[in-house]
């Protein structure tokens, strides 16, 4: 065995190809990472406490590796597809029944986009409660933010192709919702649509865009994301320890902490991605992407629903005009996340109760009856998916400004500061009508009960 | 780290595992399982194997992407082999297989390749594989254009094929059942002279009338039996008199062209939904407004058949069979156009069969008997035509002379079947010398038929002209009173009287010939327009009660008057002549006498209704006023 090994290893082609020999010492681990162009966008060293799993849930590395998955599979099926009409659809037929491990594919991709969809809304959250988007990691939050739009516009971009009716109807709300944004609204809608219409010119175009335009930016965006993370002092670990120098690395740290990347972070990277590949490959085995009946423009279903991440703002068009519910309020949120970290609010997180407290709950409740009324009475139905939601945070934050919190949990609550209770706010209430959304709207965009009506999409 | 290399090494494994399941599960696949067992059986049988592979029939040109033949493999050029059906041959079809592929006609999902996908129904694939009760419907969605003979020569011409014993020749027992497919040419009785059969049995000719009633009865047979019934069945129950129908139809109904587009539903389903809708309408619709047909439940079986067979198919121009070139491209009917036919498929549903008029209990109104002898009486041709082609807004009668509906020659045909309907004018030489006993009897009649109009003494009226003028040469002999009698005069209230007997109308005329002159003249009587004032107070007090709604309610229980169409086809004699002498047989009395719940309206008073009505709208004089209503 060891005779073959060496027999393998003890070459000159071997030798050209891994000129470290085996990593096993300091040194070779070293090399292993460093002179390889993939691994050196790792640092030769990590510190234990950044790679645990609980510190980040590997989500922005989970979130990599769906965008790999969906490389592999995405480029397989680029090669049974034709962005043409009614071929598309024919295609997603000839997938679905005579190519081999077509449904099988089809399915992984679908699959692994949503799944990439959601793990990278988790990553914003994470990063932001982990308080990650301090000095001078600004630039990478702002990009991370723009990398989240990013993977939301290749999903949806990816959602037209099969050409289905679930497709057309989808596109068809969402592209509705954009045309709404004043004077380049309609403009842009032409630009992507190719016309006025959702047709073979939009499909080409989102095609397009889906596998030649948005992946070349996603990976720019990606590569220069993750070299910031190294160049910003790694992974973020307290407000204390990396704090903002631009030569934190050289700085004198506690060694006793670090450990080499390769294995330590490397092992756990695959890992990582095993699980998730696994994990995305039973899906896929066990359930099949939707298809639907092909695409006609006169056949409107009941309700046409977007993709299931554009379902929040679809559940607010109920409330308020395309205008408002398309462009404003999510233009605000994104650039409200955008630019958190360059306004140095509450940086260092002060606790929100910590003084002048009761100014700031008779504040805090003179903003709740105001937003409440003004929910409830300025458009044509109260907007309970937003009074609901808003009323739970403002009793939560009102109980953890009690003087003397009575549990742990009360304990922690009066520590959080003001940019933890708005963050918070616009977690739950993005959670909450996306939800509602997805499950609990039905025809005529009505309520229905998904336990007795069933889901409909 | 141990942990690590564990959950590497476990992670691997399930992963491999995982993927080489999503490899068998795509490659134990339910057709690969077939033709496995068709080369099991193909070796018992010792008949070559087929190599396991996806089979399609691909035209491009129908846009046909048939992978049917992966399962069923006979369809596909494989040699049949007994011991199971699916390997069964195809039964015999005038198309190839090869060259329609399958889903043309029998629906379904050509490009799937397991059989749930394939026969639905799938939500994802509209049309489900049609069930073997309604398979022939697969025909009608290209050949929707076969034309159905007169319900009446296909029912005899079936008839004489037995009474001639075609069939006794024409062996093995269905050899005639494809006959029509290819259409009988002109001679093909006269070809069959001095033929003698295999037993012996020399031919003997068909009586001359019956040679285009055999053929018409011939032209159904083209191996589609329960279609063609079904499409003979909705021409003579007269669907189209509210739904269309390849191009020819009402709107009342939804239109049946468009084919049923419920995709979610098996073709069994869809046709049990047919069969009790069509049994009883309400029991599948909520306030259905179709009536219920009185069908028997073959017949809804066979009526099921064809209008699952209305799912037109798109097909290129290259490929539309001639008998859909002649409907769609060169106007020509999928059914027979003489007057009877037409009546049939458009007017019967509602009119009855017989035009003996009919009421159905989802409307209040009442379908008129156009067969009534006084309506015939006093409606003249142009009032029929004219009638059928601008219809009746706000009742169900349709517009026929619109896209849609009828030319100008199906028209004519029609009035004509309805002239057919009413009493052919008695010969006067074949009225029967007059009785004494008849006198009487006249007089009677006199007082009953003319007097209303003509006066008790004939000294005429509003509406009629004085039959007693001493002047006037009509009443001097007796051929021009029959004459008059039997045809009316086209344009005047003076309808045809042929609901009389032969005996009636001599003692009539006898009675005419025999009254007393009187002084007065008949050149200078012309007949006097009304006074609208006083018929405007009149209508209320008469003509309301049935002609408008009642309170609370959308439809009237007579036919409104007030419509300008009616009134620019109705002439102010129509008119006069139908309150005057009523409508036999329906609600409408005859206010020239006063009956049980009526009283009588003088002409002059029926002058002035008319003058009220004409008020609402002009009369567009026909082309042929001034003669006779009929010839």
């Amino acid at each position: 065995m060891s005779k073959l090994l060496r027999a393998l290893t003890d070459n000159r082609a071997f030798k050209s190809l891994v000129r470290h020999g085996y990593p096993e010492d300091a040194r070779t681990r070293a090399l292993a990472v460093y002179s390889n162009l993939f691994l050196h966008i790792h640092p030769l060293k990590v510190r234990a406490r950044a790679i645990a799993f609980p510190r980040t849930f590997y989500l922005g590395g989970l979130s990599a590796a769906c965008f790999f998955l969906l490389t592999l599979t995405g480029v397989a099926l680029m090669v049974f597809y034709r962005p043409a009409v009614p071929q598309a659809y024919q295609d997603m037929k000839d997938l679905e029944f005579v190519v081999t491990l077509g449904v099988f594919t089809r399915n992984l991709h679908r699959f692994a986009a949503h799944a990439m969809v959601a793990l990278v809304f988790l990553h914003l959250v994470v990063t932001f409660y982990r308080g990650a988007y301090r000095r001078p990691r600004e630039f990478n939050w702002a990009l991370g933010v723009a990398l989240f739009v990013l993977t939301i516009l290749l999903s949806y971009t990816g959602y037209l192709l099969p050409w289905d009716q679930l497709a057309f109807w989808a596109v068809t709300v969402g592209t509705k919702m954009a045309a709404a944004a004043p004077w380049v609204g309609e403009r842009l809608r032409f630009l992507l649509l190719g016309g006025t219409q959702i047709g073979e010119n939009a499909l080409l175009r989102f095609y397009v865009l889906h596998c030649v335009a948005l992946p070349l930016l996603a990976v720019v965006g990606i590569a220069v994301h993750v070299w910031r993370l190294r160049k910003d002092g790694g992974i973020y670990l307290g407000p204390a320890e990396n704090t903002p120098l631009a030569d934190s690395e050289k700085k004198a740290v506690d060694h006793e902490d670090l450990v080499s990347t390769w294995p330590h972070l490397l092992a756990r990277e695959l890992v990582a991605f095993l699980g998730i590949t696994l994990a995305l490959v039973l899906v896929s085995i066990g359930f099949n992407a939707p298809l639907e009946a092909i695409a006609d423009p006169n056949l409107t279903p009941n309700p046409a629903k977007a993709p299931w991440y554009f379902l929040g703002l679809q559940e607010l068009l109920h409330y308020y005009s395309p205008l408002v519910s398309g462009v404003v309020l999510p233009g605000l949120a994104i650039a409200a996340l955008a630019v958190i970290p360059y306004f140095d609010l509450n940086l260092i997180r002060a606790p929100l109760w910590g003084e002048q407290r009761r100014s700031r709950l008779a504040l805090l409740w003179g903003i709740t009856f105001a937003g409440t009324g003004w929910l409830i009475f300025a458009g044509a139905h109260p907007v309970w998916p937003l009074i609901v939601p808003l009323l739970v945070i403002a009793i939560v934050m009102s109980f953890a400004a009690l003087p003397s919190p009575p549990t742990a949990l009360g304990r922690w609550l009066a520590q959080r500061s003001l940019p933890f209770w708005i963050f918070t706010w616009f977690v739950v209430i993005s959670v909450a009508l996306t939800v509602i959304g997805i499950f609990f709207r039905g025809p005529n965009w009505d309520y229905v009960l998904p336990w007795r009506d069933g889901v409909y999409f | 780290m141990p942990a690590l290399r564990w959950a590497f090494a476990a992670l691997s494994v399930l992963l491999l595992l995982a993927l080489a399941g999503a490899w068998v599960k795509d490659s134990f696949s339910e057709w690969r399982g077939i033709q496995s067992r068709y080369n099991a059986l193909a070796q018992r049988a010792g008949k070559p194997a087929v190599p396991v592979m996806i089979r399609q029939i691909w035209k491009p040109e129908l846009d046909v992407v048939d992978r049917c033949p992966t399962c069923h493999l006979t369809m596909g050029g494989a040699p049949p082999l007994p011991g199971d059906p699916l390997f069964a041959p195809h039964p015999p079809i005038p198309h190839e297989v090869s060259a329609l592929g399958c889903t043309l006609c029998h629906g379904g999902q050509g490009r799937a390749t397991t059989a749930a996908a394939a026969h639905g129904p799938t939500p994802d694939w509209p049309r489900p594989i049609l069930d073997r009760p309604n398979v022939e419907a697969g025909c009608g969605g290209c050949h929707s254009g076969i034309k159905t003979p007169s319900p009446a020569l296909a029912e005899r011409g079936e008839q004489l094929i037995a009474q001639y014993e075609c069939e006794g020749c024409h062996h093995p027992p269905g050899a005639l059942d494809t006959i029509g497919l290819k259409g009988l040419s002109e001679d093909w009785h006269d070809r069959h002279a001095g033929r003698v059969s295999d037993g012996g049995v020399a031919f003997a000719p068909l009586a001359d009338e019956d040679v285009p009633v055999v053929a018409a009865a011939l032209s159904t047979r083209i191996g589609a039996p329960r279609l063609m019934a079904g499409k003979s069945l909705a021409a003579r129950l007269g669907c189209r008199g509210c739904h269309l129908i390849n191009g020819l139809g009402a709107d009342e109904g939804p239109r049946l062209d468009d084919g049923p587009r419920r995709a979610t539903v098996a073709t069994a389903e869809l046709a049990q939904w047919h069969q009790e809708h069509l049994l009883d309408p309400p029991r599948r619709v909520k306030d259905s407004r179709m009536p219920r047909l009185g069908l028997s439940a073959p017949e809804a079986e066979l009526l099921t058949v064809f209008v699952l067979s209305l799912r037109a198919q798109a097909l290129p121009e290259a490929w539309l069979p001639r008998d859909r070139v002649r409907t769609s491209r060169l106007g020509e009917r999928d059914l027979a156009t003489d007057g009877a036919s037409l009546y049939a498929a458009l007017c019967s549903a509602c009119h009855g069969a017989a035009a003996e008029g009919r009421k159905f209990d989802t409307t209040a109104q009442a379908f008129p008997a156009l067969s009534n002898p006084v309506f015939l009486a006093l409606a003249d041709d142009e009032f029929l035509r004219r009638s059928i082609r601008l219809g009746r807004p706000g009742r169900r009668m349709p517009t026929w002379g619109k896209p849609g509906g009828l030319s100008p020659k199906e028209i004519d045909a029609l009035a004509t079947h309805l002239r057919s309907l009413e009493r052919p004018a008695p010969v006067f030489a074949a009225l029967v010398p007059v009785d004494p006993l008849d006198r009487a009897q006249g007089g009677q009649l006199f007082t009953a038929e003319c007097a209303p109009c003509h006066g008790l003494t004939g000294e005429g009226s509003a509406l009629a002209p004085p039959l007693a003028a001493k002047d006037n040469e009509v009443t001097t002999t007796d051929e021009r009173i029959h004459g008059t009698l039997a045809a009316g005069v086209a344009g005047t209230a003076m309808g045809s009287f042929r609901t009389l007997e032969p005996r009636q109308l001599r003692a009539i005329i006898t009675t005419v010939r025999e009254l007393p002159r009187l002084e007065l003249s008949r050149a200078r009587w012309v007949p006097r327009v009304g006074d609208p004032v006083r018929g405007a107070a009149l209508y209320p007090e008469h003509c309301a009660r049935c002609h408008e709604p009642e309170k609370g309610k959308a439809e009237a229980k007579g036919p409104g008057l007030l419509g300008r169409p009616f009134l620019s086809v109705a002439s102010d004699g129509y008119l006069a002549g139908t309150i005057i002498r009523g409508r036999p047989g329906t609600e409408m009395p005859a206010f020239g006498a006063a009956g049980k719940e009526h009283a009588r309206l003088e002409p002059d008073r029926v002058a002035d209704l008319v003058a009220w009505l004409r008020s609402h709208g002009t009369f567009a004089p026909p082309a042929n006023a001034g003669t006779p209503k009929s010839p």
